[in-house]
This record gives C-alpha cells, sequence and structure tokens, in this order.
C-alpha cells in the first residue's frame, strides 16, 4: 500500500487547524491577497447567490432576527438586507463564558446582476434564512431560437 | 427515522474530533447564572428533523444538519454561507443536572438549557447569633 504523508492529516490536527482558523480570524490576516470585493470573516448576514435561468436567487443567514423587522430595499439593481438583532443580557447576575454571536445593527448591499425585474421579488423566512428570489426581465431570458431549413 | 438512529450511532463510536472533519463551527454565546448554564447556537437553515443534540457522559454534541441552500448547478455570485453541516461539542461539569437539560430551535437559533443539580447551586447558609 502507497503512503502518502499529506493524503489525510489524522484527526488530533484538527484541533489545530481550527485553532488557526480562529487566529486568523481575530487578526483577518489569513487572506493577503484578498479579493477587492471580498468581505471580512464574521460578516452578518452571510449570504449566497446564484444566478438561474430564470431568477437570481439569494440566501441569507439571519438566525434569530424576526422576520418583519428585516429591512429589504431593492434599488437601482442593488439589494439592501438591513435589521437589527440585539442580543439581550440577563442582568448582571449571568456570566458569560462565550460571545461569538453577532449582535447589533447590520446592513449589507448586495449588487445584483443586469436584467432583473424589480417587480418580481419575493422573499420568505424559514428556519434562520431568508430566501429572496428576484425574477428576471422577459427580454434577458435567454431565448430558443428556432433554425428553419430554407 | 431509520437514517437518524444511524447517525446517533455514528456518534457515540466517533470521537468528536473525528466528526469535526469537514463540518462548519457554529458561534455559540454561553452563559451562566445560579440556576444553570445556558447554550445558545446560531444555525441557520437547520430543521427539527436536522438537528440532533446529544449527550454522551460528559459530552454535549451539537451536530445540524443543513437543508439545500440554493441550486447547485446554478452560476454562483456570492458563496459565504458553505455546503456543510454544522457540528459543535462542549464537555459539562458534574455540576449539571443531565435528566434536565431541556433544547429548542427558533429560527435558526438553539437554545440549550443545562440547569444545575440542587446541590451545586450556591446557599446561603444562616448564621445563629447567641
Amino acid at each position: 500500500m502507497q503512503v502518502r504523508w499529506y493524503d489525510g492529516f489524522t484527526p488530533t490536527f484538527n484541533d489545530f487547524f481550527r485553532l488557526r482558523d480562529e487566529l486568523d480570524q481575530l487578526f483577518d490576516i489569513g487572506l493577503p491577497l484578498a479579493d477587492i470585493r471580498s468581505v471580512p470573516r464574521g460578516t452578518f448576514p452571510a449570504i449566497n447567490m446564484q444566478e438561474e435561468k430564470n431568477a437570481v436567487t439569494i440566501q441569507a443567514g439571519l438566525p434569530g432576527v424576526d422576520p418583519t423587522e428585516i429591512d429589504l430595499t431593492l434599488e437601482d439593481n442593488v439589494l439592501t438586507i438591513k435589521g437589527n438583532r440585539t442580543i439581550k443580557t440577563d442582568g448582571e447576575k449571568t456570566s458569560y463564558h462565550r460571545r461569538e454571536r453577532f449582535s447589533g445593527d447590520f446592513a449589507r448591499m448586495v449588487s445584483l446582476p443586469e436584467g432583473l425585474d424589480a417587480e418580481k421579488v419575493e422573499a420568505q423566512y424559514r428556519d434562520g434564512i431568508l430566501n429572496i428570489t428576484i425574477g428576471k426581465a422577459e427580454e434577458k431570458k435567454p431565448k430558443q431560437i428556432s433554425v428553419t431549413v430554407g | 427515522m431509520a437514517e437518524k438512529n444511524t447517525n446517533v450511532a455514528r456518534q457515540n463510536t466517533a470521537k468528536p474530533s473525528e466528526i469535526a472533519t469537514n463540518t462548519l463551527v457554529p458561534p455559540v454565546d454561553i452563559c451562566e447564572d445560579k440556576e444553570g448554564v445556558i447554550l445558545y447556537a446560531d444555525l441557520p437553515g437547520v430543521d427539527k428533523d436536522g438537528l440532533d443534540v446529544h449527550i454522551d457522559k460528559d459530552t454535549l454534541q451539537i451536530s445540524g444538519k443543513r437543508t439545500a441552500c440554493g441550486t447547485t448547478d446554478a452560476n454562483k455570485c456570492y458563496a459565504e454561507l458553505p455546503e456543510k453541516d454544522y457540528y459543535r461539542a462542549f464537555t459539562i461539569g458534574e455540576e449539571i443536572d443531565r435528566e434536565k437539560i431541556s433544547a429548542r430551535l427558533t429560527n435558526g437559533v438553539l437554545k440549550v438549557v443545562l440547569p444545575k443539580a440542587e446541590r451545586a447551586k450556591p446557599k446561603k447558609i444562616d448564621i445563629k447569633f447567641s
């Protein structure tokens, strides 16, 4: 059997990797050559965006946020997700061992691909994820052109 | 249901560090007062069926299976929520009453209440004057 030293560290190393990740996060020096459009780690909310055939879908991780308190606006092809997630402390008698969760105001602006129809927007909140679907304008949808034999 | 059982069986045999491979570590808040310890964990995209809170001896294990987040074949513009499941484990002390631990999942936030056993709670001692 061929043994390659780099192929699969023992699980013991995972704790070291996690420690390294946490330190990188602390100083945010993990990526010295970061993309100019990249966001620092820990940005709230984290989002996914996909461009599909007929729509653009966005998922934002907003756990524990009252869906009615989320301010969602679409203007000039820029989607803004704003809101507040304040974690209340339970008075002075409570001592905290860890405070890693985001607390406070948040705002995130995402520039969207061209050719979307601002009238075809749907947003749904479920299990801490906000799902946004923005339909494409009719003229921007891919069209099948049939070739006729002349 | 069967799938969930095998999942539990796997967790019983595997070491926490082994499961930690390829999983996301959810951020947590842990606070303590004289009644007990309360843990909050952010688990966006996890529903009741995908969540497993498990106590094995001194280890509290939290694992959450993420529901699909967007279609995979589409052109990705942003991908900050990785397609990974959540896992985090903590050791708990003797003073926690194992039988009274309760957990609740609301809007992607898990709250685990770990009450202290009666004997571990602080007591005020009356001083008698004579």
